[in-house]
């Protein structure tokens, strides 16, 4: 008897080697597919990496304390300050690193909060459904219409601002959406075959949720997860600017970017460090969401990669304007 | 029937299950007055098309479908009375062999981890002891070691229900349903699974309630067989005696339509196919169920539904003119 | 007609209270006094008791909101805590302001946002599609106050084309205002026509590609009017649902952008509030945010209605 299908293959278009068909779905694979698996991906895993490595290493990679104002302001780059100094003499690289480490924390506080509060909102209304799972839902769709800033803002404003209390108001306001993905997966879990096979053995509810439930029910939440850390981090950007996240003199890319806006005419190009290195870490989030969502789902890769190559190669043949 | 005879494995008396489809005020009477036995060491077939109720009485024997009426016996435990740990801890008298073969192994698990959780859940597992009950349990339905740490997806059609097999026998059951349990698989295939039931049945002593539309697969297996038509059985006999001299004009259209295996030798002219199309289970006629596709039905046919009833030795039938019509069966 | 707007009209009311009454719980769910807060910071205890049975703290919750609701519909929103001045009175000083820039924000977004997605779905899978596509991702990741700074710096700063800062107000003087608006808006709106342009670009695609199209083509009809009333029209109603979210997101995005133009909108008013912890005036805006959001998915509800019929 054979193990896989040869009638398996992909697509009747003959295109140039579209990579491997088949995802090699266990273990190390998945993980290398999902960090390393094509150019965007392996950009994207290099740069929070280091951003990573250098922002836990602060202290080291730093070269000066954030706080230091012992230079003078308004410098441009040069090799004593890579970055330059801000309005106070201080040395931007080391604020950015420094900066780095708070606006990372932040992204995890809120996420990890927004799942702790998510993830079993999502199961409960899941499993049990009727009228629990209906207003469950109408509660978190009623959330999720409101502009998430401003209950962002109403919540920091009760809790009062900071870092772990504006990211936390953060991680609530992203609840609502992890609860959905979650319910989702629970609702088609409960469905299967299997399902009935582990109750067919006198399985208690509780095991069936531990044992089948949760882990087929993981891979769109942590997915999401990745996208929101991306999203966590314009979240806390957006609050310190405003004053309500990490609190000024603090450094966070946030608090930077006011900083910068506050001296703008001084020294336009101020806003840049910060600012890109927020688009660029969203930007990283968000290919590594794209590459883990592709790497757990070959059906959805394998259509976009030959969408890919028939694109290419219809490019090189036809002219522009032409459609198929 | 004055044959003394043991009690039987399992008792089903007047089984009745409904769904309430969303927008209908009448709930669908998906199984509507359905009474059988199983009994010692038997292989019961259950044969009908699809919606005729066959699939959701196995899944009432198993409390996986809610039972709305009616009684399941097994041995002296009534089922369908059971609740929390009791039902827990009955239901491994009772065990599966689902259709989908992939659908029924969560694809997250190994072959060892799937066919280790009945006994994982049943609280007696010792590492020790566990690993060497799954490989006895691997060996019996013809797989080995090698197959241990493999997944779903990398078994063919065959072997994964060949682990479902394995797995339903683990807590040592005393009936196994089979619901449509080689539907799913290639024809070449299906010989081997169903030879394998055979050999298990024989050797481990057990009852079998083969659900499936295949007539052909269950006449080869069963001792006896029930056929189900929108709901309820018209008739319940023994395997042989069912395919020779059918009792019920369903039966006898179900055999005419069995492909022939030399067309071209038999010139008798061919019983009357069945007309019409089924009726809405939703709905059911009035009377016999059958009676609007039914060559040989009359006005007392739609007055009048006939009940099960004894018209043979060991056979059953609901029929009005049961004793009276001479039916054709399987030729050749 | 009417019974179908009436029918939504009804499914309002339970979603405003929901959001209203989730606001108010919020609030008075806070660690920390409110009395302390209405009080100041150096009351004596005799002083907080007596504003604390003055504003009724000390009642249930529930008749606090009752009481509180039956405010918010006569107008009534209470005052601040810190300027005790009416919490509608500073919102209707506000608002205004900020609703003349969302609209500027939805303008630029559907103008960019329709163009460039018609654009890339008549060139689909060709190279301007693909510039197209990577110009709308690398739109949708900046942060909308980001953009603004970067637009201050150089359209305000260095090419000194446009003000950098503040907002004149549209009745006060239009040509001014209009010159402020530019470069806020753009800075709003560019994510959300990032947004419309992907959206529309995919729907497009594929009313172009179908039979409806195919049959206009084969009876002669030129492509310009096939584009832009048929495929257009046939896309209309995702770019509805587009366009109803991003108004959503504009109210959320507008706290930040108006901190960096200095425009005193809802959004610095409700900031402010919060650091001062002035709790009427953050659930004031918060509910007027409410009611916003909840008339766009009304209005967008009824407009799906008159753009294609077979909608229910």
């Amino acid at each position: 008897m054979t193990a896989a299908d040869p009638h398996l293959t992909t697509g009747a278009a003959a295109e140039p080697s579209p990579g491997p068909a088949v995802v090699r779905d266990r273990g190390g694979g998945l993980v290398r597919q999902w960090l390393w698996g094509d150019l965007r991906s392996r950009v994207s895993t290099v740069f929070l990496l280091a951003v990573v490595v250098v922002a836990v290493l602060a202290p080291l990679t730093g070269r000066y304390a954030p706080s230091a104002q012992d230079f003078d302001p308004f410098t441009g780059p040069s090799w004593e300050h890579w970055l330059g100094t801000d309005d106070l003499g201080r040395d931007v690289w080391a604020r950015l690193i420094f900066g780095a480490r708070a606006s990372l924390q932040a992204a995890f506080i809120a996420v990890g909060i927004a799942l702790a509060l998510g993830v079993p909102v999502g199961m409960v209304a899941g499993f049990r459904g009727g009228w629990v799972d209906a207003l469950l839902m109408r509660v978190a769709d009623t959330l999720l219409s409101f502009p998430g800033i401003v209950i962002a803002i109403a919540i920091t404003a009760v809790l009062g601002p900071g870092l772990v209390h504006s990211m936390t108001a953060v991680g609530i306001v992203f609840s609502p959406s992890v609860a959905r993905v979650a319910r989702g997966q629970v609702l088609v879990t409960k469905e299967r075959a299997y399902v009935d096979a582990a109750v067919s053995f006198g399985s208690t509810p509780w095991q069936i949720v531990l044992r089948h439930v949760l882990p087929n029910s993981v891979q769109p939440v942590i997915i999401q997860a990745t996208f929101m850390l991306g999203l966590a981090v314009l979240a806390e950007a957006s609050l310190s600017f405003v004053g309500l996240g990490v609190q000024y003199p603090d450094p966070s890319f946030g608090v930077m970017l006011q900083r910068a806006a506050q001296f703008i005419s001084l020294k336009p190009s101020g806003v840049y460090p910060p600012g890109l290195a927020i688009a660029l870490t969203v930007l990283a989030f968000n290919a590594l969401g794209d590459s883990l969502r592709d790497a757990l789902d070959p059906v959805s890769s394998t259509r976009r990669r030959l969408r890919r190559t028939a694109r290419r190669s219809r490019t090189r043949t036809r002219p522009a304007g032409e459609q198929s | 029937m004055s044959e003394e005879r043991p009690d039987p494995l399992l008792a089903v008396s007047e089984l009745e299950v409904q769904f309430q489809l969303p927008g209908q005020r009448q709930p669908l009477r998906a199984v509507d007055g359905v009474s059988f036995e199983i009994r010692q060491q038997e292989v019961f077939g259950l044969i009908g098309e699809s919606g005729s109720g066959k699939s959701t009485v196995a899944r009432a024997v198993m409390r996986l479908a809610p039972i709305a009426g009616g009684s399941v016996r097994l041995g002296a435990t009534r089922l369908d009375q059971l609740r929390g740990r009791e039902l827990r801890r009955q239901r491994r008298r009772v065990q599966m062999v689902f259709q989908d073969p992939h659908e029924s192994l969560d694809p997250r698990m190994t072959v060892r981890q799937a066919v280790s959780e009945p006994l994982r859940v049943a609280g007696s597992a010792r590492r020790v002891g566990l690993d060497a009950s799954v490989l006895a349990l691997l060996d019996r339905v013809g797989l080995d070691r090698s197959h241990l740490e493999r997944r779903p997806h990398e078994l063919s059609g065959g072997q994964k229900q060949r682990v479902n097999i394995a797995r339903a026998l683990a807590l040592g059951p005393e009936l196994l349903v089979c619901d449509e349990a080689v539907s799913a698989l290639d024809v070449s295939v299906q010989a081997g699974i169903i030879n394998l039931l055979l050999g298990l049945q024989r050797d481990l002593a057990i009852s079998v309630l083969f659900i499936s539309h295949d007539l052909g697969v269950v006449a080869h297996l069963a001792d006896r067989i029930g056929v189900m038509y929108l709901g309820r059985l018209a008739e319940v006999a023994p395997a042989e005696s069912l395919s020779v001299r059918p009792r019920h004009p369903y039966t006898e259209a179900l055999l005419a339509a069995e492909p022939e295996s030399r067309p071209s030798t038999h010139r008798a002219p061919r019983p009357p196919v069945i007309k019409g199309d089924a009726p809405s289970a939703a709905q059911p006629p009035t009377g016999c169920r059958f009676r609007t596709r039914c060559p040989y039905a009359t006005d007392r046919c739609a007055a009048e539904e006939p009940g099960l009833r004894v018209v043979a030795p060991d056979t059953l039938v609901a029929c009005h003119y049961a004793e009276s019509l001479e039916l054709t069966g399987r030729r050749g | 007609m009417y019974r179908l707007v009436l029918s939504r009209l009804v499914t309002l009311v339970p979603t405003l209270l929901l959001a209203t009454f989730g606001v108010f719980l919020l609030v008075h769910l806070a660690p920390g006094d409110p009395a302390v807060a209405l009080a100041g910071e150096n009351a004596t205890q005799a002083q907080i008791d007596q504003v604390r049975e003055q504003e009724g703290f000390d009642r249930p919750l529930l008749v606090q909101y009752v009481d509180w609701l039956s405010h918010a519909v006569r107008g009534d929103l209470g005052d601040s805590y810190n300027t005790h001045t009416s919490v509608v009175t500073a919102i209707r000083q506000t608002l205004p302001i900020t609703l003349q820039l969302v609209a500027g924000a939805l303008l630029v977004a559907v103008v960019v946002g329709i163009a460039a997605g018609v654009a890339s779905a008549r060139r689909a899978h060709t190279a301007a599609d693909s510039v197209l596509a990577s110009a709308a991702s690398a739109g949708a990741a900046m942060p909308s106050f980001w953009l603004g700074l970067v637009l201050v710096s150089i359209f305000a700063l260095q090419l000194g084309w446009l003000p950098a800062t503040g907002y004149a107000g549209i009745t006060t003087d239009p040509g001014l205002a209009l010159r402020q608006l530019v470069l806020p808006s753009i800075a709003l709106g560019v994510a959300g026509a990032a947004e419309i342009a992907r959206q529309l670009r995919g729907a497009m695609i594929e009313t172009l590609a179908s039979d409806h199209v195919r049959t206009l083509r084969a009876k002669g009809l030129a492509e310009r009017p096939i584009v832009w009333r048929h495929a257009l029209k046939g896309s209309a109603v995702p770019l509805l649902t587009i366009v109803g979210l991003q108004v959503s997101r504009f109210l959320g995005a507008t706290v930040v952008v108006e901190a960096v133009f200095g425009i005193s909108g809802i959004g610095t008013l409700v900031v402010s509030a919060a650091q001062n912890r002035d709790y009427p005036v953050v659930e004031g805006v918060v509910v007027v945010m409410a009611v916003l959001v909840i008339l766009t998915n009304f209005v967008v509800d009824v407009s799906y209605r008159l753009v294609d019929p077979r909608i229910r």
